[in-house]
């Protein structure tokens, strides 16, 4: 956007330039402060005239000036703008231009066509640009934004090559709706969807059904998007900014900005990574004496015999967790992009080739992705853009995740005592006699690969309809679309352990999905400058379509060495279809006075959805907003500015929750149609967020300091609950709006230059956020829960005493589920507890979101060399630790009295409710700008600069969490309960050697 | 001008989009909305293997559960603890919000709520094609919808037994929680309006093809023959009777005085039911069965897994005569099956019958049905008559028979009719553990990894938290 308004702005005023009145000649150069690189592609302009140009290869321009003193004004991304002095007669200058490290001079986007200056927004401003996104190699996008959004926490989902992550900001906004922000790249919504791969139809997590569930480890598509590619990450919070996006954005909008072309000469950028992922942390196994062991083994069907020479071949204790997952095989990533152009058409080009290697066989993350951006000005008044984007991925995510088969390779491990050896012997796998399955084996031959082909493609054009030095009045047609299909095929061959277990050996999977996001706009935006202030108003209408449908065959009995599902003896067939249309129209207006001191806005959006239990209705989401700014204040201050803001969002219905759907089965050749458990809701609602926000900025120090404070509360009325339907109605859920929710939260952004000497710099940015969410109020529908008497001793006689409550996801009271109450945080975990006087009662023992966040990034840079290096604390919650209660049945844990007395807890407390804040260190980096000589004799006469980096990633986790690692949900994305570890996919840690090159 | 021209232009696109009214159907499932009016006989087939269906769905739990109490089957399942844990742990150890708590009770409810719909379906059926129902047609329909409820309500009490479970009268109030003597009045009740609707019926079919295990009784009231859908209302009659008659010694242990009239009740109910006293295989079996293929959509036996069902080791070794012929059917003890130990519970005898993915599981059988009879006229003081029962089922097992005097007492008679309870209707029903606890002798199950049978399933957590959490019945 902003490069785009400079781009017009450039333009114009070089036409002008051309009929002004030449006067005198001035050359200069613009340099980087600090290193003294020439700065390319700057705007200069003379102030208070429509005389400007850009800066070219080597820094220089030149501008032919009115007479008499003038000042110029140095712009461009990336640098805070700088105003010159230029003498009457003074012939060249030399601009010594600052990084705009602290991001002081950004510019917000508040619309669909319209962005203030940072300095001037009403919201908290999150903004992460590409260089902060790639300090270090990043498997996919979510993990590169880790730590580094006050307020934005993402979660991995487990340690699975090729992402999956949940995106959260300000707190669960939503009990049963979506949970996931929506994304915007360059002005167009792109799904974020999970298709759910289908391992269920081996692991049978749900039961007696082989199609896809939400325990399958699925990715969010976010994962696609190439980082290399992204200019700027913009993150609107909440309902306060994001209401201008409507009925979807009360999870926050992420908005992605790709890097765009720039009028001259053809420039590149080459990276090459080479590294390797390795198993980061171990969960480790009970050693056993021979005489434990064949205790054990004799119980299991073993002789002594085979038990003494498994303990020797074992030596006592085989490994299996580093058998598994002990791959380090090489990973690559190759990124290479141009970007050029003349005034009248510029172009960005990139294409990138990597994989990231699994640290178990038969997994890893390829990705191949190729994307052009194209900027023309047809006409003096019109001005076109046309991005193409694709995107192949092929994520191998092998298995994991709870299963009812024993074939998780976790459960498998936690089933088998580590003295016996399941390694094979002449190509031969042994019958693992403790559990259903030998990990090994099923590793070794399981391929599970997902691919997928993406194709996002956006056209935007611009006509200045209007163009006075008073007024403006541009209008804007945007389209596009994201298209994927998705496929997943899952081969289990007949001869592993447990496939004859069903009776019918072998199985094999194809699911496809094809999802199409389409959407268009058209806006106009007026702009109104008399004197001293400007006025800008934007409609637009909107929209947007969306569908999926993901079909899956799944066969089993399957005749050996076969790939066709067609070659399978038993088939089942799932169908799905998804198909929403959205339409919204909206109105903005923005007033920015009193020398740019003051900016008012006020918006209101009006949308309706297909997925409403009233189609037809328009749902209203107004916004307002105010930011003073105070300048030249004491103490070093240099401005201060105050701000508030409050706002409306939405976020739908599920797609079925109108109906009440007939399960259609098929008994003894009939087709049959049963009643669901599902009770339709055809007066289902968007749930609507208000959100109030207010907060101080500060710059000091000579912009060398910066502080945002902001508070905010948001209120989510007319709640989306799936609730529990008393079963006796026949009824296990229904749909409805009802009830409150609240989320209060601080979030604290600071950065500083402490050190900024010369070649020497210090940078520091700090993250730190707070939320506490709570359920005000649910709807009389709902029971209430048996709590416990003021006297703390006894259940509560009378019930009506009770908050009203529902628990929902997990799997058991005895483990930790979550509960949706009354008084109490929407993601607490509710377990089992005795009172003293022995009755029982599920309460509160933790919760999964933590008290606070924290992250902390510093980057030194001294002369050529960088160390650069991000932590991320996340302090107080808790997971359901089953992986660990799988150890304690299998009687593997390592320490066999712990998980005695768990096991005798269980029920009566919550043994599996664990503590696990953890402090991590996401990113390192060690890096070495070669000297320009050196670049040029090592890349050939046309490298600007070429530097090489060291760097790792998730290198350090501290934590007193006993499973694998902290961040980790069995169901994916979801709002509550989360953090159920059921033998997930174990993290890595990864190392990058990495060569850059500019030329 | 030209912006007069533009601003027009997207006026008109933005006013006819907006002014298009899009709405997108359930595009995946017919929904209930759709079916309230039925409109031809496809529709009342699709609805009626539903149904039945809906039932099929709960077997697994209804058998599994129950016959593990009962030290028939082993779950060694490293992928869950809870079946040991809750199935064989202490009496409170089954949590009311795990799968085992809430196991049996969503399910039966929910084909109670899908017969409602049925009989609401057939009762209001006009002109439908290719022929309109038959008043007679459209009672037989709704004789089986009620039968199935009563069925669902049996499930149900059975597992729950004095929690209570609730009667629902299908409206949307929350139907109050009913102790056990209320619900088997209501059982019984429903069961009479069945049989009314099926004698109405007369020799007439229902109006649509049943599953393959239910063929056989088709006919609502054959003319020559009980195996039909009134002998099998009857015959569920006579099992809530049997409930009903013996609830005295619920609580009381079998030394207390049975309720007769309900005992003489329940020989009058098996009488008109397709009980049928004939010691062989073939006779016996006669009974409805929900059966399992491999076909496109259809359901695979949920016991076809090897690798974790294994037959409790005390099926043998408490007394399993050498040559019972049940035994040899479904227990498999051969030698290569090697000892399997989880959670301090061991096993390395496996399921035979029901193991395959195409192995059919009894709903009710006559086998079922002479057994009652046994019970019954040993509640009558009738044990000359009731070892005649057990001697039939022995016959067909290919066992001698037993005299009055191989036991002393009249207790001993109906330890004897349980042993035989418990290999006639081992891997298929709940009935050894609801007759253990029926006659006041849970504990005689034995204990199990220390402790002893759990006597009932809780009502489930998110049936309590619709009530407040208040479960006490009436």
């Amino acid at each position: 956007m902003q490069r785009f308004t400079l781009a017009v702005a450039a333009l114009l005023l070089l036409g002008s330039a051309q009929a002004a009145s030449a006067q005198r000649r001035l050359t200069g150069v613009v340099t980087e402060a600090g290193t003294g690189v020439p700065v390319v592609s700057a705007t200069v302009t003379v102030v208070g005239s429509t005389i400007g140009t850009h800066t070219g290869d080597d820094g220089r321009f030149v501008l032919t000036l009115p007479s008499g003193p003038q000042t110029l004004r140095v712009r461009r991304i990336g640098y805070r703008v700088q105003d010159v002095a230029v003498g009457a007669d003074q012939a060249d200058v030399t601009v010594s231009f600052a990084r705009d490290v602290l991001q002081l001079e950004a510019q917000v986007i508040t619309g669909a066509v319209t962005s203030v200056a940072r300095a001037n927004a009403a919201n908290d401003v999150a903004q992460v640009t590409g260089d902060q996104l790639n300090r270090a190699p990043t498997p996919t996008l979510e993990n590169a934004l880790q730590a580094k959004i006050a307020g934005a926490t993402v979660t991995t989902n487990s340690g699975a090559p090729g992402g999956g992550a949940q995106f959260r900001i300000r707190g669960a906004s939503s009990i049963l709706g979506n949970s996931d922000p929506l994304i915007v790249v360059d002005g167009v919504i792109v799904s974020n969807q999970v298709v759910q791969p289908g391992t269920n139809a081996v692991l049978q997590a749900i039961r007696n059904t082989s199609e896809a569930s939400n325990q399958d480890n699925g990715t969010n598509r976010l994962a696609d998007l190439n980082p290399n590619d992204i200019e700027n990450i913009e993150i609107l919070k909440g309902a306060s900014a994001a209401s201008i996006y409507g009925s979807r954005a009360s999870n926050g909008v992420v908005l992605i900005t790709t890097k765009r072309g720039t009028s001259g000469a053809p420039t590149f950028a080459l990276t090459q990574r080479l590294g390797t992922f390795a198993l980061s942390n171990k969960i480790g196994s009970r050693h056993f004496t021979l005489a434990e062991a064949t205790t054990v083994g004799t119980k299991n069907g073993l002789t002594a015999a085979q038990v003494a020479a498994n303990y020797a071949q074992c030596n006592g204790f085989c490994d299996y967790e580093e058998e598994l997952y002990g791959n380090k095989d090489l990973s690559y990533e190759t990124a290479l992009s141009s970007r050029g152009g003349n005034p009248t058409v510029q172009y960005f080009a990139s294409g990138l080739v990597k994989r990231d290697a699994g640290i178990a066989p038969n997994s890893g993350y390829n990705k191949q992705s190729a994307l052009m951006n194209v900027n023309t000005n047809l006409t003096p008044r019109w001005t076109a853009s046309l991005k193409m984007n694709v995107i192949h991925s092929r994520a191998e995510r092998s298995l994991s995740n709870n299963d009812n088969t024993n074939v998780t390779p976790y459960f498998a491990i936690a089933s088998t005592p580590s003295f016996f050896d399941l390694r094979p012997r002449d190509g031969l796998y042994p019958v693992n006699p403790f559990t259903s399955s030998n990990p090994l084996q099923t590793l070794a031959f399981i391929k599970s690969p997902e691919d997928v082909w993406r194709q996002i493609s956006s056209v935007r054009t611009d006509y200045s309809l209007i163009n006075t030095e008073r007024q403006q009045l541009v209008a804007n047609v945007t389209g596009g679309l994201d298209h994927f299909d998705e496929t997943y095929s899952l081969s289990s061959p007949r001869t592993l352990q447990y496939e004859p277990n069903d009776a019918l050996p072998g199985t094999l999977t194809y699911l496809a999905g094809t999802s199409v996001f389409g959407n268009g706009g058209i806006a106009l935006s007026h702009t109104y400058r008399p004197a001293s202030m400007s006025f800008t108003t934007s409609a637009g209408f909107q929209h947007e379509y969306r569908s999926l449908r993901v079909a899956n065959i799944i066969t089993k009995d399957v005749v050996a060495g076969q790939t066709n599902t067609q070659r399978g003896a038993s088939k089942e067939i799932s169908d799905t279809l998804a198909l929403q249309v959205d339409q919204a129209m909206y109105v903005q207006e923005e007033w920015l006075g009193l020398n740019e001191n003051v900016l008012l806005t006020a918006a209101v959006r009006g949308q309706r959805s297909t997925v409403n239990g009233d189609p037809h209705t328009y749902y209203l989401f107004p916004k307002a907003g105010a930011s003073y700014r105070f300048r030249s204040l004491p103490f070093k201050t240099d401005e201060l500015k105050l701000r508030v803001a409050y706002g409306a969002a939405g976020n739908p219905p599920l797609l079925d929750s109108p109906f009440t759907p007939l399960t259609g089965t098929v008994y003894s050749g009939q087709n049959g149609l049963a009643v669901g458990a599902r009770r339709g809701n055809s007066e289902i609602k968007p749930e609507r967020q208000t959100e109030l926000e207010g907060g101080v900025d500060i710059t000091m120090l000579d912009a060398r300091a910066t502080l945002s404070l902001t508070g905010y509360r948001r209120t989510i009325t007319d709640l989306l609950l799936r609730v529990n339907d008393a079963p006796s109605k026949g009824f296990i859920q229904r749909d409805i709006n009802g009830g409150k929710m609240r989320n209060t939260g601080i979030e604290i952004t600071a950065g500083a230059t402490p050190i900024q000497s010369g070649p020497v710099s210090l940078v520091s940015n700090l993250t730190f956020s707070r939320n506490v969410g709570k359920i005000v109020s649910l709807p009389d529908l709902i029971g209430r829960i048996a709590c416990v008497a003021p006297n703390g001793q006894t259940l509560e006689p009378d019930t009506n005493k009770c908050p009203r409550g529902f628990q929902t996801g997990g799997f058991d009271a005895a483990f930790g589920v979550g509960r949706i109450e009354e008084g109490a945080s929407p993601t607490q975990i509710v377990a089992s507890d005795t009172l003293p006087d022995g009755s029982a009662v599920i309460r509160k023992w933790g919760d999964t979101e933590p008290d606070f966040s924290l992250g902390l990034a510093n980057n030194l840079t001294i002369g050529g060399l960088r160390l650069y290096g991000l932590l991320d604390w996340r302090h107080g919650f808790k997971v359901v630790n089953l992986t660990q209660l799988i150890y304690d049945a299998g009687g593997t844990w390592k320490d066999p009295a712990a998980s005695g007395e768990r096991l005798g807890a269980l029920g009566t407390t919550a043994p599996y409710v664990q503590s696990a804040s953890f402090l991590k260190l996401r990113e390192v980096t060690l890096a070495y700008a070669l000297p320009r000589s050196w670049a040029r004799r090592a890349f050939g006469g046309r490298a600007d600069n070429a530097s090489i980096e060291l760097s790792g990633r998730n290198l350090l986790t501290w934590t007193n969490y006993e499973g694998l690692d902290p961040e980790v949900s069995n169901f994916g994305n979801q709002n509550v309960a989360r953090n159920q570890d059921v033998a997930p996919f174990p993290p890595s840690r990864s190392y990058f050697l990495s060569l850059n090159v500019n030329f | 001008m030209k912006t007069i021209r533009f601003l027009a232009a997207a006026v008109t696109l933005v006013t006819i989009a907006a002014c298009s009214e899009p709405t997108v159907p359930n595009l995946n499932n017919p929904t209930e909305e759709e079916l309230n009016a039925i409109t031809d006989r496809s529709q009342i087939q699709s609805l009626a293997t539903g149904l039945l269906d809906s039932d099929r769905q709960t077997q697994f739990n209804y058998v599994f559960f129950p016959e593990m109490i009962a030290r028939d089957i082993l779950r060694l399942d490293n992928s869950d603890p809870r079946y040991i844990e809750g199935l064989l742990g202490a009496p409170t150890d089954v949590s009311p919000s795990g799968f085992l708590g809430s196991g049996v009770w969503a399910g039966p409810y929910a084909t109670i709520r899908g017969a409602n719909l049925f009989i609401t379906g057939i009762k209001n059926a006009g002109a439908i094609t290719p022929a309109p129902l038959s008043d007679k047609e459209k009672s037989a329909a709704i004789g089986l919808a009620q039968t199935v409820k009563a069925l669902e309500y049996l499930r149900l009490i059975e597992l729950r037994d004095n929690n209570g479970i609730p009667v629902t009268t299908g409206g949307d109030a929350l139907a109050p929680i009913r102790c056990k003597p209320a619900v088997y009045a209501a059982i019984s009740a429903l069961l009479d309006s069945a049989i009314t609707d099926l004698t109405t019926a007369g020799a007439t079919s229902v109006p649509f093809t049943m599953p393959a295990g239910w063929a056989a009784f088709s006919v609502a009231d054959a003319a020559n023959s009980r195996t039909d859908l009134l002998g099998l209302a009857e015959a569920y009659k006579a099992k809530v009777e049997m409930y009903r008659g013996f609830l005295p010694l619920n609580s009381g242990g079998p030394t207390v005085a049975p309720t007769t009239a309900n005992l003489q009740a329940a020989l009058t109910a098996l009488d008109a039911s397709f009980y049928n006293p004939v010691g062989t295989r073939a006779a016996l079996d006669v009974g409805i069965f929900h059966t399992y293929t491999t076909g496109a959509g259809e359901t695979v036996n949920p016991f076809s897994d090897k690798s974790v069902n294994y037959a409790n080791m005390k099926v043998i070794l408490e007394g399993a005569e050498p040559g019972d012929l049940r035994v040899q059917a479904k227990v498999d003890t051969s030698s290569t099956i090697a000892l399997k130990t989880v959670q301090g519970d061991s096993s390395r005898f496996q399921l035979k019958q029901p193991s395959l993915p195409t192995d059919p599981i009894a709903v009710l059988r006559n086998e079922e049905l002479v057994l009652i009879r046994a019970e019954v006229l040993w509640g009558l003081n009738r044990d000359a008559e009731a070892l005649q029962m057990i001697n039939l089922v022995r016959q067909a097992a290919g066992l001698p028979a037993k005299a009055l005097t191989d036991f002393p007492t009249h207790g001993d008679v109906l330890r004897g009719i349980l042993k035989e309870v418990r290999y006639s209707m081992l891997f298929e029903s709940d009935k050894r553990w609801v007759d253990y606890r029926m006659f006041g002798i849970l504990t005689e199950l034995g204990k199990e990894v220390g402790n002893d049978p759990i006597a009932r399933l809780p009502i489930p957590q998110a049936e309590a938290d619709a009530r407040n959490n208040v479960l006490t019945c009436s």
